[in-house]
């Protein structure tokens, strides 16, 4: 949706013809070029996950961390610059604590978050500051329970279940809305989150990456904090797990539970095809048999039939009227004389001569 | 802590929570003298702070009232951010806050005492310093020093409601009778999570004592 601002975009105070504040878009940009970083809210807890891009090899793992803590229950993650984000960290941590000093208990998140809504907003007004280039999400738990927040450089802020934001929003999006929320325990989504940020990380664009992961929850007191190294690792694993399982077509599952075929039993709608053929088979079958049972009174079919069998079979049929009926009778019935062709012939023959 | 100035009104004055099951009972009596001039002596000095919490105040009348609307204000405040209503706790906190940072040209004696859907019911004093004090039941003001031994005697845990208001008419009464700072009429609320019950008791209908 990109757009040239023509003059009206150089600086926040001014708005543009239809409306729009184009700085404040072109914070939004800075948000969109950084790093993938989602929040997942699910009944027992908050999950934050960030795809932390490496631009060096010689980087000290686990340093330079994008997501933090501000006021030990409140978790912030962010997409975009880094340098802005640690200035609203810091404001986060201001307002907690000054909240806490006047009213004496901790800050609610829906608070925290309109405070921090409000501090951003403010810098969209004033042509001497720029707005601030980062999308914060914000994890906390407080009285009613887990609660995540996304703000936005405009300053609006909206609670989320799911939310993703920076380069791979698009791709994470996608599979956050494939999850279920309702019956999901804290340490699922955290491999959930895992997932989805390696499914959002293009391979093709930056290579190296670090996933960091955090919670707050019950496991974690209420207390926001990266998840434990145990299932830091676990959830790592099921990430590149399920890539490899994604990219390989005739991949054979392993006896793992992850992995298992769900059991369905065969709906019995679909055997009725192969009923109605088995039946018209069938019929067919039987009628034809009931067919040549009927021709030949009952007795078996004779094949193979050649000239002398047909004349006797002929010669049957005028003694007994049918094909298959035999008689042992030593004198001819009467009817024998007119329905023989030599005895016709013969009548005919002394008609004439 | 600042004293009164000379002329200035003073809340001599008697005032008391108890906590119960469900909810408190604040009692006050009401009077105010400036000097030996009982300038007011029906005061109510059971103020609403919000719809289910009340303070009790006792020291400079000036110095109470002032405090009382600005935590009013703040607590009007907090509900409409908030969206819910504050709990007896930051009340109470948002009186200490005022009072301690303002000690020096305060002199204000408050008892916070309400209902909230957290806590339940509470009760909490905040003497003259600016310290507070969760407590289950809070006398304040001058007339409450003749009455600590008999209070301390007659208080037990899970009273009902309607001992908790014979504690305190009675307590509040006998601080009457004893001190010269306190009289008139007896006052009460009783709070529960429902509704605030406002009694008044006049001065022939006061308890009976032993009067000589």
């Amino acid at each position: 949706m990109t757009s040239i601002g023509t003059g009206y975009d150089l600086s926040v105070s001014t708005y543009s013809p239809d409306g729009r504040v184009f700085q404040v878009e072109y914070a939004q940009k800075a948000v969109d070029n950084s790093g993938t970083a989602i929040g997942l809210r699910v009944k027992g807890g908050v999950v934050l996950a960030v795809e932390k891009i490496k631009h060096s090899r010689l980087l000290v793992p686990h340093s330079n961390r994008r997501i933090m803590t501000a006021g030990k229950y409140i978790g912030v993650a962010s997409a975009g610059w880094m340098s802005d984000t640690r200035h609203l960290v810091k404001r986060v941590r201001d307002e907690a604590r000054s909240y806490n000093d006047v009213y004496k208990t901790k800050i609610p998140a829906s608070i925290i978050a309109e405070r921090l809504g409000m501090y951003v907003q403010a810098y969209t007004l004033y042509s001497s500051v720029r707005p601030f280039g980062v999308s914060t999400l914000l994890a906390c738990m407080d009285r009613n329970g887990p609660q995540l927040y996304m703000v936005e450089p405009s300053g609006q802020y909206v609670g989320y279940r799911g939310c993703a934001v920076g380069k791979g929003k698009q791709v994470a999006k996608t599979e956050i809305e494939k999850l279920n929320f309702d019956n999901m325990s804290v340490r699922e989504a955290v491999k959930e989150a895992a997932r989805i940020i390696y499914t959002a990380h293009d391979d093709t664009k930056d290579k190296l990456f670090e996933l960091e992961l955090s919670w707050v929850c019950e496991e974690s007191n209420g207390l926001h904090e990266h998840v434990p190294q145990d299932l830091y690792d676990e959830a790592v694993q099921y990430a590149e797990r399920s890539l490899d399982e994604d990219e390989d077509e005739d991949n054979e599952m392993e006896d793992d539970e992850d992995f298992e075929l769900a059991k369905m039993p065969v709906p019995f709608e679909s055997i009725i095809p192969f009923a109605i053929i088995s039946g018209m088979f069938t019929v067919t079958g039987l009628g034809i048999h009931y067919a040549h049972y009927k021709r030949n009174d009952g007795k078996p079919v004779r094949y193979s039939l050649d000239d002398w069998d047909r004349k006797m079979l002929l010669r049957d049929k005028q003694l007994t009227g049918t094909d298959r009926g035999q008689v042992d009778n030593v004198v001819a019935p009467k009817e024998f004389k007119v329905n023989s062709v030599w005895q016709v012939h013969h009548s005919l023959r002394n008609a004439f001569w | 802590m600042a004293s009164l100035r000379p002329g200035e009104a003073n809340l001599g004055t008697t005032i008391m929570a108890v906590e119960f099951d469900g909810g408190v009972v604040v009692g006050a009596d009401s009077r105010t003298t400036t000097g030996a001039y009982i300038a007011n002596r029906v005061t109510d000095k059971l103020t609403k702070v919000h719809d289910l919490i009340y303070c009790c105040r006792s020291g400079s009348a000036a110095d109470t009232q002032a405090i009382a609307d600005v935590v009013k204000y703040h607590l009007e405040l907090y509900a409409a951010q908030h969206n819910e209503p504050p709990t007896v706790k930051v009340a109470a906190s948002l009186f200490q806050e005022i009072c301690y940072q303002n000690k020096n040209n305060l002199s204000a004696g408050i008892i916070v005492a309400g209902w909230d859907a957290r806590d339940g019911a509470s009760v909490y004093e905040i003497p003259l310093g600016g310290s507070i004090h969760r407590q289950t039941f809070a006398i304040g003001g001058s007339g409450s020093t003749y009455i600590y031994g008999y209070c301390d005697k007659v208080f037990r845990d899970g009273m009902t409601k309607e001992q908790c208001v014979e504690f305190v008419k009675n307590s509040v009464s006998l601080a009457m009778t004893r001190d010269g700072s306190s009289g008139g009429v007896v006052r009460l609320a009783v709070i529960t999570k429902d509704n605030v019950e406002r009694i008044f008791v006049p001065g022939d209908m006061l308890p009976e004592q032993y009067l000589g």
